[in-house]
């Protein structure tokens, strides 16, 4: 999944795609008057980004911001929870027995619908949202890592059993970095769940966040609103995979 | 060229290991006792499933017999020790840390961090050729330049007796030939007792002071060939005619007892 960053690309990588986008917004131009599509329909581009830069720090930023907090410190807590479960179980073999259906019903299962539970149990505050995002993104950060922690290659636990290493060094200087490649990889997959159920969860409660916004300008037909939130959020999913995968190739250095 | 004058390091009495599969169990080992001295080059040789290897990772200390025993200098051997450095089949090296941080692993681990023990890693660097590749990760060394550095790290917290499981096994022929000359020079500069084994005759030969020729089924020393050879040893010694002899020794050892399905 690293190989779709941006990061360590030629120029003409990154200006191929600029020029589709452009392209793409000019079919736009085209087709708005040959069509004549009402602007609460699709507004014209320019419409969009004059809204989007006049209404972002009145209107936008103040939820942008509770997303952005309630995205970081649900996934924070996912990445604490999943891999520490996930070096639990690995220690025993009658544990991963027990859980492994239920790991693969919780990577399966949309944790969206959950949410109107939460909501119930938690109020509609940001802690639902949190709590929804942590369920959200541990289960494929755990599952992976749990398959990070067993695929160590038993030549190097004959290596550190000759050193007579105890099961903690084992784990800091063998298991877990032999893990962090698939660690990563639920990493990825956490994070795409993340902001996915964190906007979900806005939808259906409270009064802030991105995802309260869009419902909001979506009852009101602010359509020119609605497009522009929309852009922050595929901006801020965007941004949140470029930062994992700059984590990873910051942590993960070794030639393979 | 058993030196009698040396002491016994290593005195291994009527091992035998079972293991149990869903097919029944397997006699890996069956009554398997030598001993070896200080300062000696040891081989196992002989055809797979004939216990050479799981003789090794009981000295190791990574399996425990089934009966039997092990001193190690006159004491009991009780799992893994500190005093025998292992080299695997393959390098064996973690990919994510460079030649040198390959090489101190073991110091971590037994809490060895001073400078003297430092000093000693990257001099055992430089006695296997290594020297300018320290921060090289093994992804970026050769097959041969991989074995040397699992060499070091076997080595480095100074154990006295190194073990090796067909250490060259996975290399061509030409580098496996180069490593048994590199492996006599660091035998000699070392002073190490060396417990080796292979499938590989004429390496057995070359490198050793006595093979021990193992047979399967049950897993057992059929015959010891003590290899009075001269040393220091060089490739020429290939095509002599006692070294093809010392083969041939061999070979006829395993029609005797090793029967090839034809």
């Amino acid at each position: 999944m690293g190989n779709l960053s941006f990061f360590k690309k030629r120029p003409e990588v990154i200006v191929s795609p600029v020029l589709l986008l452009i392209i793409i917004l000019l079919i736009e131009y085209i087709i708005i008057p040959v069509f004549n599509i009402p602007s609460w329909i699709i507004p014209p581009p320019f419409i969009v980004f004059k809204t989007l830069f006049s209404s972002f720090k009145r209107q936008i930023l103040s939820h942008f911001i509770v997303t952005l907090l309630e995205l970081f410190s649900g996934y924070g807590m996912a990445i604490l929870l999943g891999i520490a479960l996930a070096a639990f179980i690995t220690q025993f073999r009658f544990l991963e027995q027990v859980l492994t259906p239920y790991i693969i019903l919780m990577v399966t299962m949309p944790i969206v619908s959950l949410v109107p539970l939460l909501l119930i149990w938690l109020g509609v505050g940001m802690i639902t949202k949190i709590v929804a995002v942590t369920i959200a993104a541990f289960p494929p950060i755990m599952m992976n890592a749990i398959t990070g922690f067993r695929s160590t290659d038993s030549l190097k636990l004959d290596l550190m059993r000759s050193l007579s290493a105890t099961k903690v060094q084992t784990f800091i200087k063998v298991r877990f970095p032999n893990a962090l490649p698939n660690i990563f990889t639920g990493l990825l997959l956490g994070g795409i769940t993340s902001l996915i159920t964190c906007i979900a969860a806005e939808f259906l409660g409270g009064s802030v966040g991105l995802g309260y916004l869009v419902v909001v300008y979506s009852s009101i037909l602010n359509v020119k609103g609605l497009f522009a939130v929309i852009i922050i959020i595929s901006l801020l999913g965007i941004g949140f995979y470029e930062l994992i995968v700059g984590v990873q190739h910051l942590v993960i250095r070794w030639p393979r | 060229m058993s030196d009698r004058k040396t002491k016994v390091i290593l005195k291994v009495e009527r091992l035998t290991h079972i293991y149990d599969t869903t097919r029944g169990s397997i006699r890996a080992l069956e009554d398997v006792s030598f001993e070896i001295r200080e300062g000696e080059f040891v081989t196992f040789l002989g055809p797979s499933g004939c216990g050479k290897t799981t003789t090794l990772r009981i000295i190791a200390g990574l399996i425990t017999p089934t009966s039997g025993g092990i001193l190690l200098r006159g004491k009991p051997l009780k799992g893994a020790s500190k005093d025998i450095g292992v080299v695997f089949q393959q390098p064996n090296l973690l990919p994510w840390r460079n030649l040198i941080k390959n090489t101190l692993l073991p110091l971590e681990i037994l809490g060895l961090n001073s400078s003297k023990h430092r000093q000693h890693a990257y001099d055992l660097i430089k006695l296997v050729g290594l020297s300018g590749f320290e921060n090289k990760y093994p992804a970026e060394l050769s097959g041969g330049m991989q074995q040397r550095a699992a060499i070091t790290r076997a080595l480095v917290h100074n154990p006295s007796i190194l073990v090796m499981d067909e250490p060259f096994g996975a290399l061509d022929a030409i580098t496996r030939e180069y490593m048994n000359m590199e492996i006599l020079k660091i035998w000699k500069k070392t002073q190490k007792t060396v417990i080796f084994v292979t499938h590989n005759l004429a390496e057995a030969v070359f490198l050793s002071d006595r093979v021990y020729v193992m047979a399967p089924n049950p897993g057992r020393i059929v015959e010891v060939v003590h290899v009075e050879l001269p040393r220091p040893r060089t490739l020429d010694l290939y095509g002599e005619e006692r070294f093809v002899q010392y083969e041939q020794l061999i070979r006829k050892t395993f029609e005797k007892h090793y029967q090839i399905g034809v």
